[in-house]
């Protein structure tokens, strides 16, 4: 979170990131050619560059797709949700050498432009086994460009979050174009059945992991609660909620986070205004309702970010009788100053 | 994320559940059965003593060498520069063929420099060759001695 753009926004824990990312990505760069001279000294430089790069970009882009619901699913996961972006960029610039290294290989040596090349020198679109699977890697790669350059919040904040969002979206649409510019190019020269495998197994998990992590979405979507009384929902026991954290509730298709700071309970809406991050997860640092995804934060009195920040989101009244914590599902507008309810005797 | 994030993500990932295994699928399925590119066979010795066969291209030499004995057979290829078709594939010219794919694969050329392919022996016809483009699905030239 930060009052004006920066190129890159890096703090301490980024750049430990980023050096590692840095470093495996040398790591496996470098063993990748070294073992490929031991073992297949005829290639040329050229050949083992496009298939380094495209390698570890293919396996990159399976960890990117695997961290949201990863984070879903165990909290342990949010630190690496955190600086998924770098990690998105970092397959960018791979999947770019690989595809501007096969381009000027495999298309600059005649006399027909690269590009009109790229798409006229194979037509077989009938053939599965002949189809022309570099057509499918350059839409992607088009996808992960425009990706790429609005990944900055300078252009969260000026294409929307919903348009940025959508946008963004498309990484679904380009992992299936990879998948099929893998399985139609590469899998049909090198025949063995381990790279098949390496491939099932990838989308296996990637897809296994968003199932699961969707199915507990839906679960919690799906709460029932006792029909309200005065406006007002039992959701939970006060003891449920821990200190510093929150609960979230999804009443009338709206997710609430009811958080409790110190001895007071406070809900406001689950949704973060920067990329939709679930308020609920995060935690209350310095007094500061924290986004887990990103380091947004609010204030639990009132859902507005502290100064100088202008984010708002609505808040909610609650209160507590007995043991039992009640939750009015109409939201206050965004920003509004709401007491919260004080947990009067010891829940413990 | 809202609500309406959340159906969108069902959505796409629920298409995907089944594009994407069909997919993996289909790929698979074609795979031809005879190898496209196979590891090159490239054969790492020296160049058999006595040369049977030899043709000058303006990009590269082909010769067809063999022992004293004529007990083995072996391509040589030199390529004098890098071909236009940076990954080209040299199949034994057998006959009409329905697809140049459907030959027997002899290996691949990469770049420049000297390459040689262990052959079958037969010398009851003396063997072609076809050099071939697998990205582009082109025949680049025909090598008859």
């Amino acid at each position: 979170m930060g009052v004006s753009y920066q190129a890159i926004g890096w703090n301490r824990q980024k750049k430990q990131y980023d050096w590692l990312i840095f470093g495996f990505c040398c790591i496996y760069l470098s063993t990748f050619i070294l073992v490929t001279a031991i073992f297949n000294p005829e290639y040329t430089f050229e050949t083992v560059l496009i298939r380094s790069t495209s390698t570890l970009a293919l396996l990159i882009l399976h960890v990117i797709l695997c961290i949201g619901p990863l984070s879903r699913i165990n909290r342990k996961f949010l630190s690496l949700l955190y600086n998924r972006r770098h990690l998105g960029v970092t397959m960018f610039v791979l999947a770019a050498t690989h595809g501007i290294f096969s381009i000027i290989h495999f298309h600059a040596l005649s006399n027909v432009n690269p590009l009109v090349s790229l798409f006229t020198s194979n037509v077989n679109y009938n053939s599965a086994g002949g189809f022309p699977f570099q057509a499918l890697g350059f839409f992607a790669l088009v996808i992960f460009f425009l990706m790429a350059i609005t990944s900055h919040d300078f252009w969260l904040h000026n294409l929307s979050p919903k348009t940025w969002k959508t946008l963004h979206m498309f990484v679904y649409g380009a992992y299936f174009l990879v998948l099929m510019h893998v399985m139609l190019g590469a899998i049909q020269y090198e025949r063995h059945p381990a790279f098949v495998l390496l491939i099932a197994l990838g989308a296996a998990a990637v897809l296994t992991l968003h199932l699961v992590a969707g199915t507990r979405e839906v679960k919690k979507d799906n709460s029932l609660f006792d029909p309200a009384v005065n406006g007002f929902v039992s959701v939970c026991d006060v003891n449920e909620i821990e200190d510093n954290r929150a609960k979230i509730f999804c009443v009338n298709s709206e997710r609430i986070a009811v958080y409790r700071f110190g001895d007071t309970l406070y809900a406001i809406h689950n949704v973060c205004k920067h990329q939709g991050g679930p308020l609920g997860e995060g935690k209350i640092i310095d007094g500061c309702i924290t986004c887990p995804w990103h380091g947004y934060q609010y204030l639990p009195n009132n859902g507005q970010s502290p100064p100088p920040f202008k984010e708002r989101v609505s808040t909610y009244d609650v209160r507590i009788e007995g043991n039992r914590v009640w939750l009015n599902p109409s939201p206050f507008p965004e920003g509004s100053e709401r007491p919260g309810t004080v947990i009067s005797q010891p829940s413990n | 994320m809202t609500s309406g994030l959340r159906k969108k993500h069902a959505r796409v990932w629920t298409v995907l559940l089944f594009l994407v295994p069909a997919g993996i699928v289909t790929g698979w399925l074609a795979i031809p059965a005879n190898p496209i590119t196979e590891p090159a066979a490239v054969d790492k010795t020296a160049a058999l003593p006595e040369i049977l066969y030899s043709l000058q291209k303006k990009n590269y030499t082909v010769n067809l060498r063999s022992d004293n004995k004529r007990s083995s057979l072996q391509l040589e290829w030199i390529s004098k520069s890098g071909l236009s078709s940076p990954s080209a594939l040299i199949y034994l010219a057998s006959g009409p063929s329905a697809s140049v794919t459907s030959n027997s694969l002899i290996g691949r050329i990469e770049g420049k420099g000297t390459f040689y392919f262990p052959l079958k022996n037969d010398l009851s016809t003396i063997p072609g060759f076809i050099l071939y483009d697998i990205i582009h699905h082109q025949v680049i030239d025909r090598v008859n001695f």
